[in-house]
């Protein structure tokens, strides 16, 4: 009852989606995404969690169903002003920066979204600062740690002030130390956030809501402690309790 | 990683890279046209040619060593052309002379420009120079994606290596191979997908924009003004 007297900032309503070769990713999903909350996907491989979240961002666009972040669907008029409050961190960092120098990718979507040079500059100085990431402007993103190809492509994304941060399996690359590192950056964030991932570990310590998936459809939702301490729904999809 | 380094801190310092990169794209293309156009027999102009190269290299501040990296690579296209030659009539000699300097020419001028260059640098000058948007994009991401055709073809050549200790017959090799081939491309179309996800969910919208902060300066007119000078007197004289 509280969660509905918040502020709606996504509403996916029926949503479904195939693939071209006839692969059904979404099944009528249907959720909300509150301010200032941090909600958690989880489920196996092959769930349809990344294709949902290629949605929130509108990189894929409902073939049924709907998207609409803060009330306002997306479509092709204003695709581009929704797509900048919903910031999309992939699962794997070498496929999200692709310019020659780290000031360049983290430059990329301010350029694409008509920022001044001179704040553009002004905002990628800032960002790295805050990432500690000085010194580092020149420098390929392709001979980057991995643990710095992760901050560095959170930062690409949070440079461009999102309502909403959605994360993509944001620990999969990471080692434990590079794990407990971007664990702790990321809980700094004072944004709302989608976090898909199938580790538990971490979607206990970082969401306070938790959505199941299996097989395109949403087959749990409720509060992290009624999910994650559900151990049988737990074991019926594949997981271990944390 | 110590030759990324190597090079910053050389760029730093170099006279060369402190040019902006329309003077520096102007002058190698001038370059490669007049070596071009200059005949054989011209040998003062090929040495007022290769000063001028050996100059470059100098500022560049990289060393021979560095600039002529790789150049055993045209080795056997230039040998192979120099067999030709042979086949023709004509004096060989100066046809000999006028294929091996051409050829050395142009690589290290070409050398000079790429390593004193980056690609961000070459599309800020290519946009100046009012290049259409699509081909400045599409150098962009075919530069982009030598990247994940090199990471494919080695993650492809460990997995056939770590499963084939043995000498493969011939038979089966081509037919791994042609495997390999279509695992190899549905790999590169998969990935260039993601990179497209990624460059749209951060509003890409089929032109690669960056920051234009070139201008020409002093350097730069006294630097053209030379080059011109040199290149009048070689045409010339």
């Amino acid at each position: 009852m509280r969660e509905e007297k918040r502020e709606k900032i996504i509403e996916v309503v029926d949503l479904c989606f195939s693939y071209p070769d006839g692969h059904e990713a979404l099944r009528g999903v249907s959720f909300s995404v509150y301010r200032g909350e941090s909600l958690g996907l989880i489920g196996g491989n092959g769930a349809g969690k990344s294709t949902l979240l290629l949605h929130l961002n509108g990189v894929l666009q409902a073939k049924k169903g709907s998207v609409q972040i803060q009330g306002e669907e997306i479509t092709a008029k204003n695709i581009k002003r929704l797509r900048a409050k919903v910031g999309l961190v992939f699962e794997d960092p070498r496929d999200q920066l692709f310019m020659p120098t780290l000031f360049d990718d983290i430059a990329f979507g301010l350029l694409n979204l008509g920022y001044e040079a001179r704040e553009v500059e002004k905002k990628v100085r800032e960002i790295l600062k805050e990432f500690n990431l000085e010194g580092y402007e020149k420098r390929p993103p392709h001979r980057l740690s991995s643990g710095e190809r992760k901050k560095a492509s959170l930062a690409t994304v949070l440079v461009l002030e999102p309502e909403v941060l959605v994360l993509d399996e944001p620990t999969a690359t990471l080692d434990p130390a590079g794990k407990k590192s971007f664990l702790s950056l990321v809980e700094k964030i004072k944004k709302t956030k989608i976090i898909a991932s199938h580790d538990l570990e971490m979607i206990d310590r970082l969401c306070s809501r938790v959505i199941l998936m299996d097989k395109g459809r949403i087959v749990a939702e409720g509060r992290r402690e009624e999910v994650l301490q559900n151990t049988a729904l737990l074991e019926a999809y594949g997981f271990d309790p944390p | 990683m110590t030759f990324f380094y190597k090079k910053k801190r050389k760029e730093k310092k170099a006279l060369l890279s402190s040019l902006d990169p329309r003077s520096r794209l102007f002058a190698t293309l001038t370059l490669i046209v007049v070596v071009l156009i200059t005949p054989g027999e011209k040998g003062k102009n090929f040495i007022i040619l290769s000063l001028f190269i050996f100059f470059l290299a100098f500022f560049s501040r990289f060393s021979i060593r560095e600039i002529g990296r790789g150049i055993f690579l045209i080795f056997p296209l230039l040998l192979f052309l120099s067999f030709t030659i042979f086949l023709t009539e004509g004096n060989h000699l100066v046809l000999l002379f006028n294929l091996w300097i051409k050829f050395l020419l142009i690589f290290f001028t070409l050398r000079i420009f790429s390593l004193t260059t980056d690609l961000t640098e070459l599309i800020k000058a290519l946009e100046k120079m009012r290049v259409p948007h699509l081909l400045t994009s599409l150098l962009f991401l075919s530069l982009r994606f030598i990247f994940v055709f090199g990471e494919e073809t080695e993650r492809k050549r460990r997995a056939l290596i770590s499963r084939t200790p043995w000498r493969m017959r011939m038979k089966i090799k081509l037919k791994v191979l042609s495997s390999l081939i279509i695992h190899f491309l549905d790999q590169i179309f998969l990935r260039s997908q993601t990179f497209f996800a990624a460059m749209l969910s951060r509003g890409f919208e089929g032109r690669v924009r960056t920051i234009s902060d070139l201008r020409l300066k002093k350097g730069d007119y006294l630097f053209l003004s030379f080059f011109l000078g040199l290149i009048f007197y070689s045409i010339f004289s």
